[in-house]
C-alpha cells in the first residue's frame, strides 16, 4: 500500500494539471469533432452528415483557395519576419560604443509587438490609405504620383497582409534569436577567428547550430500565430478584395460568428487543427536530429 | 484593547455586508446589453445615460445596469447566453437580426405585455408591424433609421445643380463634381466587408426596379434585371461617370466614410442616424450636409426607403422580465423618444412623441425630413434568418464587377452568387 502511495504520488500531483487541460483542450476539441460531423441548428446539434462538411472544404475551389492562401501568408510571414529579426539580431548583438544607444534600439525595436493586432491593423490601413493616408500624401506632394490602394487591389492585398503580419511578429523572432546568440560562446569565434574563419564562415559552422534549436522554436511559434490569425485580417481587408486574403481561419471565424454554420466551422478548425499538429510534429522530428552542443 | 477594536473593526464590517445584502433584496436588478457606453462622452452616450437615469428614478427598486458589448458582437454573444442559460435581462439588437433570433430562440414574444393595447396604441408606433412575426411581438424599436442620401448642397448651389431627380442626374452631377479639385462625386463602399452596409444603400434602389431578395419558399430571387442594374450602376460610378475610384468602392465601409469626413465627398447614400454624425466630424452644419431621398432610374420617383433601427428586446430565460419591460415601456415612451430625437436626432419610434414642443422648433427639421421620408414611400421587406449571409453573397458579386469590370457580368455573377445561396441552404 506504502508502495503503492508512493509511486501514484507523482500521478496525483498533476492530475489537477490535467483536469483543467482536459476541461479547456480535449473536451471542447472532442466536442469539435463531433460536431464537424453534424448539421447544426444554431448551438443544437441537427442531422448527422458525416464527412461531408470535410468533403465540401476540400473538394470545392474556395476550400482549396483558402488553404493555399493560409499557406502563403504563414510562409511569406516567416520568411520576411525571420530574415528581419535575424539581421536584426546579428546587429543587436555587436558590442555597442554607448549602451544607452543599443538599449534605445532595442526598446524602439520591440514596439510592433506592444501593440494590439487591432491597433497594427488600424495603423496600417491607414498609413497605406492613398486618399488620405500620410504615405499617399507624400508621394503625391513629391513625385505626382497616386500610388494604388494595396488593400483593395487583389494582387497587392496579400503580399500588404504578409507585410503587415511580419512587421508585428518580427520582434518576438529577434528577441529570441538575440538571446540565443548571447549564449554562444566567445572563445570558440575567437578560435575560429585565429583559425582564418570568415564571419559568414563563423556564421555557418559555429554560430547558427548552436542556435539552431531556438531558430526552429521561434519558426514554429510564428508558424502557429500566423497560421491561426483572425485579428489582423478582419481589421485590414476584411478576407477580401475578392477573397484574396481569406484563410481557413477567417473563413472559420465568418462561418461560425457571423453565418452560425457551427458544424461547418467545427470541420475547418478540425483542419487547421490537423495543420498545426503537422507543423510541430515536423518541429518534433527536426530537432531530433544530431546535436552539436 | 487591541482585541476588542478589532472585534468591532470586524462587527461593523459585517454589519455593512448585511446592510447591503438586506438591501440589495429589496432591488431588483437588470442587465441591459448595449453597444452604447453610457459613460463615453458623445451625444448619443450622453443621451442612452440620461435615459438610463431617469428610468432609474422612476423606478427606485431597479438598479439598471448597462453592459457595453460591440454592436457585431451582440448577436452571437446573446444567443450563446440564452443558450447556458445566463441571458442579460434586456438586450439591443439590430433590426434585420430579427429573424436570426426569433428562430435561435434567443429572444421571447411580448404579447402577454401588450395584449391589452388597444389599436390606437399599437398604430402609435411608427412600425408596429416590424417586429411582428407569426403575429408575435418580440421587441420595440428605440430608434429608427431610414435610408436616403446626405449630399452637400453647398457644393450643388455653387455649381447651379438641383437635387438630382433620377441616378441617371446623379451619376452626372457626380461626374462634373468630380472634376473640382481633390472631391469625389460620389462615395459609397458595396463590399464584403460589411455586406449590411451594401443591402442599406442598394436594396432600396433593386426594389424600386422591382427587385427582390428572395421567393416565397426562401429559394434567391436577387438573380434578377433589377439586381443586375443596381449592380451596373456602381460599375458604371466608378468607370464610366468616374466619380469614385474603385478602391473606395471596395474599401471598408468606415475607411469610405472618412474621405466624406474630410470635406472630400459630394454624395453618400447612407442611414439618417448618420447625418448629424458626419456634419460633426466634418465641421459643416446642416446648411452644406443635408439628407433626401435615394433616387431611382426613373425621373422624380424617388426610391422607396427602408426603415431599420435598433431593437430591445427581452432574452429567453431573463430572470426579470416584468423589470424588463418597465425598462423597455420607458425607453420607448413619448417623452424619452421626444428626448433621444431632440439630444442625438434619433427618428422618434412613437408619432405621439411629435407632440412635444422640441418639435416646433427649427432644429426638428431633420427629424421632421427623415419622418416624411420614411412615410412617402416605406419598403416593407422581411430579412430572413441569414440576412449576413445572403448579403455577403450579393456584396461578392459588387465586388467581382468592380474588380473585373470587362470579365464578369453582373447578371452572370448574380446567378453564380445566387446557386451558391440555394445550395448552401439546401434548395
Amino acid at each position: 500500500m506504502r508502495r503503492f502511495r508512493k509511486k501514484a504520488y507523482p500521478y496525483i500531483l498533476i492530475l489537477p494539471a490535467i483536469v483543467l487541460v482536459s476541461m479547456v483542450s480535449f473536451f471542447p476539441m472532442t466536442q469539435a469533432i463531433r460536431a464537424s460531423m453534424y448539421k447544426m441548428d444554431f448551438l443544437e446539434l441537427d442531422e448527422f452528415i458525416g464527412l461531408s462538411h470535410y468533403k465540401d472544404i476540400l473538394v470545392s475551389a474556395e476550400g482549396l483557395r483558402e488553404i493555399f492562401n493560409s499557406f502563403v501568408l504563414t510562409f511569406g510571414t516567416l520568411v520576411l519576419a525571420m530574415s528581419f529579426a535575424f539581421i536584426l539580431a546579428v546587429i543587436l548583438n555587436r558590442p555597442f560604443r554607448f549602451k544607452i544607444v543599443r538599449t534605445i534600439f532595442r526598446s524602439v525595436l520591440i514596439l510592433p509587438y506592444a501593440i494590439s493586432w487591432l491597433i497594427a491593423g488600424l495603423l496600417w490601413m491607414w498609413l497605406l490609405s492613398p486618399h488620405h493616408g500620410p504615405v499617399g500624401y507624400l508621394l503625391r506632394s513629391l513625385f505626382n504620383w497616386t500610388m494604388p490602394a494595396p488593400l483593395t487591389t487583389p494582387s497587392l492585398a496579400m503580399p500588404t497582409l504578409i507585410q503587415t503580419t511580419a512587421w508585428r511578429l518580427f520582434p518576438l523572432a529577434m528577441l529570441f534569436i538575440l538571446a540565443s546568440l548571447q549564449t554562444v560562446p566567445l572563445n570558440l569565434l575567437e578560435a575560429a577567428k585565429i583559425d582564418g574563419a570568415t564571419g559568414w564562415q563563423s556564421f555557418r559552422f559555429i554560430t547558427f547550430p548552436l542556435i539552431k534549436n531556438t531558430v526552429l522554436v521561434t519558426m514554429v511559434l510564428l508558424t502557429l500565430f500566423t497560421f491561426n490569425m483572425v485579428t489582423l485580417i478582419i481589421t485590414l481587408t476584411g478576407g477580401g478584395p475578392g477573397h484574396a486574403t481569406t484563410t481557413l481561419a477567417f473563413r472559420t471565424f465568418q462561418e461560425s460568428f457571423q453565418f452560425w454554420h457551427l458544424g461547418y466551422a467545427s470541420a475547418l478548425a478540425v483542419i487547421i487543427f490537423i495543420f498545426n499538429i503537422g507543423f510541430s510534429l515536423l518541429y518534433i522530428r527536426i530537432l531530433k536530429t544530431e546535436r552539436y552542443y | 484593547m487591541k482585541s476588542r477594536i478589532l472585534l468591532m473593526i470586524l462587527c461593523a464590517v459585517m454589519a455593512m455586508v448585511m446592510g447591503n445584502i438586506v438591501f440589495a433584496q429589496g432591488t431588483i436588478k437588470i442587465k441591459l446589453w448595449t453597444f452604447i457606453d453610457p459613460t463615453a462622452e458623445s451625444i448619443r452616450s450622453q443621451a442612452h445615460n440620461y435615459v438610463h437615469q431617469k428610468f432609474m428614478e422612476k423606478y427606485p427598486n431597479i438598479k439598471l445596469e448597462a453592459d457595453v458589448i460591440g454592436w457585431k458582437q451582440l448577436d452571437p454573444m446573446l444567443i450563446r447566453a440564452v443558450k447556458v442559460k445566463q441571458p442579460p435581462e434586456v438586450s439591443m439588437f439590430y433590426s434585420p437580426s430579427l429573424m436570426l433570433h426569433v428562430n435561435a430562440g434567443s429572444i421571447q414574444p411580448l404579447d402577454r405585455f401588450v395584449q391589452d393595447w388597444t389599436d390606437e396604441q399599437k398604430a402609435d408606433f411608427i412600425a408596429w408591424d416590424s417586429t411582428v412575426v407569426n403575429g408575435h411581438k418580440y421587441g420595440f424599436h428605440y430608434d429608427h433609421r431610414v435610408t436616403g442620401m446626405v449630399y452637400r448642397k453647398d457644393i450643388l448651389d455653387k455649381a447651379g445643380f438641383a437635387y438630382p431627380e433620377s441616378l441617371g442626374e446623379l451619376g452626372e452631377q457626380a461626374e462634373k463634381l468630380t472634376d473640382l479639385p481633390d472631391m469625389m462625386g460620389f462615395i459609397n463602399a458595396a463590399n464584403t466587408v460589411s455586406p449590411i452596409n451594401t443591402m442599406e444603400i442598394s436594396m432600396p434602389i433593386a426594389y424600386s426596379e422591382g427587385g427582390r431578395l428572395l421567393h416565397e419558399d426562401g429559394r434567391a430571387a436577387f438573380n434578377s434585371p433589377a439586381f443586375a442594374k443596381t449592380v451596373n450602376y456602381w460599375k458604371k460610378m466608378v468607370y464610366e461617370y468616374k466619380a469614385m475610384p474603385s478602391d473606395v468602392a471596395l474599401m471598408d465601409n468606415e475607411a469610405a466614410n472618412a474621405i466624406l469626413y474630410a470635406g472630400k465627398g459630394v454624395f453618400h447614400i447612407t442611414c439618417s442616424h448618420r447625418v448629424g454624425y458626419i456634419r460633426d466630424r466634418s465641421g459643416l452644419s446642416e446648411k452644406e450636409w443635408q439628407f433626401g431621398p435615394i433616387p431611382s432610374f426613373q425621373p422624380n420617383v424617388p426610391s422607396p426607403t427602408a426603415v431599420f433601427g435598433w431593437v430591445l428586446a427581452i432574452p429567453t430565460g431573463s430572470k426579470e422580465p416584468e423589470a424588463a419591460w418597465k425598462f423597455i415601456e420607458h425607453f420607448t415612451s413619448p417623452e424619452m423618444q421626444a428626448y433621444l430625437a431632440e439630444k442625438p436626432h434619433y427618428m422618434p419610434v412613437r408619432k405621439s412623441a411629435f407632440d412635444y414642443p422640441w418639435f416646433e422648433t427649427p432644429e426638428a427639421s431633420d427629424v421632421y425630413n427623415f419622418f416624411n421620408i420614411a412615410k412617402e414611400k416605406p419598403l416593407a421587406v422581411v430579412l430572413p434568418e441569414h440576412t449576413t449571409e445572403l448579403w455577403t453573397y450579393i456584396s461578392e458579386v459588387f465586388e467581382r464587377v468592380i474588380m473585373e469590370p470587362e470579365r464578369i457580368d453582373a447578371l452572370a455573377g448574380l446567378n453564380e452568387a445566387a446557386e451558391k445561396y440555394n445550395k448552401k441552404f439546401g434548395y
